[in-house]
């Protein structure tokens, strides 16, 4: 079994490839709103929530089709793009924008005004993902209350979700034969240290599989072939902790 | 070595002290238990539990040495040791009083009728009371004062309690020795000792008259008895 390969789709990254589709309906709803061209949506959740995947996976599935009356934007990163949201501002037409905003909580109170501004023209969709503290300041704002319609809240993933998530993972990568070794207590101990959070998950699985290839290297006698011992998600754990050896 | 070889070794050390952890845990419980147990072990057992099971135990002894005599007299046996003896001396007396009255031509009469009666159960019972092996166990090389309240508060046994009130009878502390008394007649009332004991000190206290009542009393209930009739001469 390669564990080298298979930690790799755990990395903390986005890439879409690897999105797990774990809420359909969240992700028809927020196609729903887009379509319907509304003023502003508001995305939001704890780090590591998913933010960034959902937002990412629906400009994607977007930009895919050819019949669409709207064009795309995506800003990963606004303090890194600042000029690109300068731009929005100078832009002059009759087509309607569709702008994706992640990592919002970087943008000054100035720009998210001047985006509640470009919203209002009725040009634009403005979407945007935040962390949880951020979305309660600008919901705070009287002006942007009834602005914003849709609200998107990401929950951290329940056990069965967590298992849905892993194994939807491996198998979408054709790694069967890992998903079977997973049991029902690895999904616990998943849970109880991850409490749910999408990049925490992620983590702790890169660094058991690390482990795990470690020992399948050195001593394989200590691998089992038929299960995925808890041993090695308490030590990735204790190394992700900083717990020292 | 490697820092995950490392990280191994921290991670069974730590399980081995999670282990180590909850056995003590599960030894500090159970030896708090037993410490528990031992200590309402050694307490002296005085509860009215006790004293109830004896109660309970006396009745069923009765009850089961009397299974052998004829029906009437298993009702009369069961009537006797419910009736509230000691307890209630003065209505007792005043229904003995009233029983007197009535009945001075044919007191002589009565008694012989139970006669037989009582002659049958003493038979009976004696046999199944004396149990060795008990005795033996029970007795102190010297019968005094606190060795009977000790032997008492372990199996509380009427021949105890009626030692204990003669005991007391005898150091001239008349309210507990009738209060032991009692105590004996609650276990076995149709045995002479407690009423003897229960008038002798009514006697030492000058009661004569409730002494000569409590002794009629008696045998109007359960008939002739020898050791009664003595002391009931003497009063005369």
């Amino acid at each position: 079994m390669n564990f080298k390969e298979v930690k790799k789709l755990f990395r903390d990254e986005i890439d879409i490839n690897l999105y797990v589709p774990l809420s359909q309906k969240l992700e028809i709803d927020l196609t729903y709103a887009i379509y319907e061209k509304e003023k502003m949506i508001l995305i939001f959740g704890e780090a590591g929530s998913g933010k960034s995947f959902l937002i990412k996976k629906i400009f994607l599935n977007l930009s895919e089709k050819d019949d669409n009356d709207f064009k795309l934007y995506f800003i990963a990163n606004p303090f890194e793009e600042e000029e690109v949201i300068d731009e929005l501002f100078l832009l002059e037409s009759e087509e309607h924008r569709v702008v994706f905003i992640d990592e919002a909580q970087t943008l000054s109170d100035e720009k998210i005004e001047r985006l509640r501004m470009l919203a209002d023209n009725k040009k634009y969709t403005i979407i945007l993902a935040t962390h949880e503290k951020e979305a309660k300041k600008i919901f705070a704002k009287k002006h942007f209350q009834s602005r914003i319609n849709y609200f998107i809240n990401l929950q951290p993933l329940k056990l069965d979700k967590i298992e849905l998530f892993i194994n939807s993972k491996l198998i979408q990568n054709n790694y069967h034969n890992i998903a079977s070794l997973f049991t029902k207590s690895n999904y616990k101990k998943i849970y109880k240290y991850t409490k749910g959070n999408l990049r925490e998950i992620n983590r702790l699985l890169y660094k058991t599989f690390d482990i795990i290839d470690y020992f399948q290297q050195n001593y394989p006698q200590k691998v089992s072939k038929h299960k995925i011992d808890n041993k090695y998600i308490e030590m990735a754990y204790m190394d992700l902790k900083g717990i020292d050896a | 070595m490697h820092r995950y070889e490392k990280l191994e070794k921290l991670y069974y050390r730590k399980l081995y002290l999670k282990y180590l952890f909850i056995f003590f845990f599960v030894v500090i419980i159970l030896g708090v238990f037993f410490v528990f147990l031992n200590f309402e072990k050694k307490q002296p057992i005085k509860s009215n539990h006790v004293v109830k099971a004896a109660k309970e135990k006396n009745t069923t002894k009765n009850i089961e040495s009397n299974k052998t005599m004829s029906i009437p007299k298993i009702k009369e046996v069961k009537k006797l040791v419910l009736y509230p003896m000691f307890p209630d001396v003065d209505k007792l007396l005043k229904e003995t009083n009233i029983k007197q009255e009535k009945n001075t031509t044919n007191k002589v009469e009565k008694p012989k009728k139970q006669e037989p009666k009582i002659q049958a159960k003493t038979e009976e019972v004696k046999p199944q009371a004396k149990e060795p092996a008990l005795k033996i166990i029970v007795k102190p090389a010297k019968e005094t004062l606190s060795s009977l309240l000790y032997l008492y508060s372990k199996s509380p046994e009427y021949d105890i309690a009626i030692k204990i009130s003669k005991l007391y009878y005898q150091k001239k502390n008349f309210d507990k020795s009738i209060e032991w008394a009692k105590k004996a007649n609650k276990m076995a009332p149709e045995k002479y000792e407690s009423w003897y004991i229960f008038a002798q000190n009514l006697l030492a206290q000058n009661q004569k008259a409730k002494a000569k009542q409590v002794l009629i009393a008696y045998l109007n209930t359960y008939g002739n008895d020898k050791h009664i009739l003595k002391l009931l001469d003497k009063i005369k």
